[in-house]
């Protein structure tokens, strides 16, 4: 129930923020319709933008936006309504080509007024942003080049439509009506602004030295960082930091890490990266000594999210397991007595991150441990194959309802995991779940 | 799972900005009351209308100057174009000069043109002589 009203009144805040703008279309003098379709047109038009503008907001790594919903379920909106925002821009398009296309005036860029092209070109970029966005690795773009295009495809894509608006001039003539809108779309790149200039400006002067870069299982780093001059800052277990690398904050050079050190330490900050992509192959070439910055924490994805819960269910593949050994280091440094599990899969038992260390935790808290080996050893004793229903309902406890669920895997395995969960009736608001792999 | 509500919910609100987009419509464009009109309906006498010959050569060019000017973005004529501004009849509902004051956005218009579109028709003004004259006269073909 809790959940229904919390989803009903963020989808209200995100309308209301959607339609603001044709609402202040209606303030004072309105003038006459210019007919169903025609109107209907400008509305989606407005509607498209204004679905744009939150898209910054969705991403601007507020501390407390993502708070409701996990970060995944916020990146999953900024998909999912981009690709509704680009249909509607569409839809704009389409009815006045169907309705009075001669409305529409000539394609030819030396001919057409500034703002029906502003209005094209803006509409290229929106369609860019979706392509290099949901097929970055079949186009073979390097992630810090894809957010870099990113960035700069959205402002453009927005400033340009902004110019296309006050071009048309629909229904905006009233000055108070023009400062409004303009307000309105001037805040959203404010936060840019804040996000891309400020925010780094305020970050120089607190770095990180690396201070320990050391091999684990599994083709992965742990990196060591303590703060350079000031206390650092503090995080829950679970939560991810944008780290960056042999760059200035200024360069769009960050990646988002989970930490996987004890939350209880003070000042030094551990990240766990497996060799995945472009960024994670070069880590090993770290050198004790360098600077790094760390902007964070973010996430909601921590047993410090349920402070009343009278267990955990920690379920983790590869790497994924650094968040979660983040909770279990910082659960035994605060002696925790409430039971928890940990079940963790990996493909053998050469690649089992954190394998020692996880026997000492056994030792250290009411931690029941089943590690499942996707293609074990043949003289291996435990669980083999997947994280499967039968698994699950095999090493769960009878009152699975009791529990907090925490899933950190790749996406296969998760959606199985999920699905296996709900088949054993477990509420789907319990099951917390952190994305790896976006984009 | 997770993916799938949190499709499930964006495509949910994007039909309720649909929905709300076609309300908005909706409520710009009741139906209209048959004895409303206004005064820019009110054809002209009929001593300022009566037929003079319009060359149907001027009647082209000037429709040609409408094409090349755009000015569907902003007026429409049988159907086609903005809507927002009719110029169906205008023909009988202004005089010649009239029609060059509206196109080239006269001083003398200051209280009846907003000042954004007497803005955007000042350009009209550099139109060569004999573009304009023929826009006047297409304008004023198009009678009711």
């Amino acid at each position: 129930m809790k959940t229904i009203l919390s989803v009903t009144f963020w989808i209200s805040i995100y309308l209301i923020l959607i339609l603001a703008p044709l609402a202040v279309l209606k303030f004072g003098e309105v003038p006459s319709g210019s007919g169903f379709w025609w109107d209907l047109s400008m509305a989606l038009g407005f509607s498209a933008m204004a679905m744009m503008g939150v898209q910054f907001l969705l991403t601007a790594r507020f501390r407390r936006a993502s708070a409701p919903f996990g970060i995944d379920i916020i990146y999953y909106f900024h998909r999912y309504l981009a690709l509704i925002a680009v249909g509607l821009i569409f839809l704009h398009y389409l009815i006045i080509r169907i309705n009075s296309a001669d409305a529409l005036g000539t394609l030819n860029p030396l001919h057409a007024p500034a703002y029906m092209t502003a209005g094209r070109v803006s509409f290229v970029l929106f369609a860019m942003l979706i392509i290099s966005s949901l097929w970055r690795k079949q186009l073979h773009i390097h992630y810090d080049e894809w957010r870099l295009l990113h960035i700069v495809m959205a402002m453009t894509g927005f400033i340009l439509a902004l110019g296309h608006i006050e071009g048309v001039g629909y229904y905006i003539d009233a000055p108070a009506k023009r400062w409004l809108w303009t307000g309105y779309t001037l805040f959203w790149l404010w936060l840019i602004v804040y996000l891309r200039l400020i925010k780094p400006w305020r970050m120089r002067n607190k770095s990180y030295q690396v201070v320990e870069v050391h091999k684990e299982h599994g083709n992965s780093w742990t990196l060591a960082l303590e703060p350079d001059g000031h206390k650092g800052l503090s995080f829950k277990p679970g939560q991810f930091a944008w780290l960056t690398l042999r760059h200035s904050p200024w360069h769009i050079k960050e990646h988002p890490f989970s930490f996987s050190s004890s939350a209880v330490a003070q000042g030094r900050l551990e990240f766990t990266i497996k060799e995945l992509g472009d960024f994670t192959r070069t880590i090993k070439n770290i050198q004790v000594g360098e600077t790094a910055y760390v902007d964070g924490p973010y996430g909601v994805f921590s047993v410090d999210q349920y402070p009343d819960a009278t267990g955990f269910v920690l379920i983790a593949g590869g790497v994924g397991a650094a968040p979660i050994i983040s909770m279990l280091r910082t659960l035994a440094d605060r002696r925790e007595h409430r039971p928890l599990w940990f079940i963790y899969s990996n493909n053998n038992w050469q690649d089992v991150i954190f394998r020692e260390e996880l026997e000492v935790l056994k030792e250290r808290l009411d931690l029941r441990l089943v590690h499942v080996l996707n293609e074990p050893a043949p003289d291996w004793k435990g669980e083999s194959g997947f994280v499967t229903q039968q698994l699950l309902q095999k090493v769960l406890p009878d009152d699975v309802q009791n529990y907090e669920y925490f899933l950190c895997g790749p996406k296969p395995m998760s959606e199985t995991v999920q699905q296996g969960l709900r088949d054993l009736k477990v509420p789907l608001a319990q099951i917390h779940f952190e994305l790896f792999d976006m984009v | 799972m997770r993916e799938k509500w949190a499709r499930r919910i964006a495509l949910l609100t994007g039909l309720l900005v649909l929905l709300l987009a076609v309300t908005f419509s909706f409520t710009q464009n009741p139906a209209k009351r048959p004895d409303v009109t206004d005064s820019r309906e009110q054809t002209l006498p009929a001593n300022q209308t009566e037929s003079f010959y319009l060359d149907p050569k001027h009647i082209e060019a000037g429709l040609q100057v409408y094409k090349q000017q755009s000015c569907a973005r902003c007026h429409s004529i049988a159907g086609q174009g903005n809507p927002r501004n009719s110029l169906d009849g205008v023909g009988t509902r202004r005089t010649a000069s009239e029609l060059r004051d509206w196109i080239i956005g006269a001083d003398a218009l200051q209280g009846e043109l907003p000042g954004y579109a007497s803005k955007l028709k000042q350009v009209y003004r550099e139109l060569p002589g004999d573009d304009l004259d023929a826009l006047v006269i297409y304008m004023q073909s198009l009678r009711q």
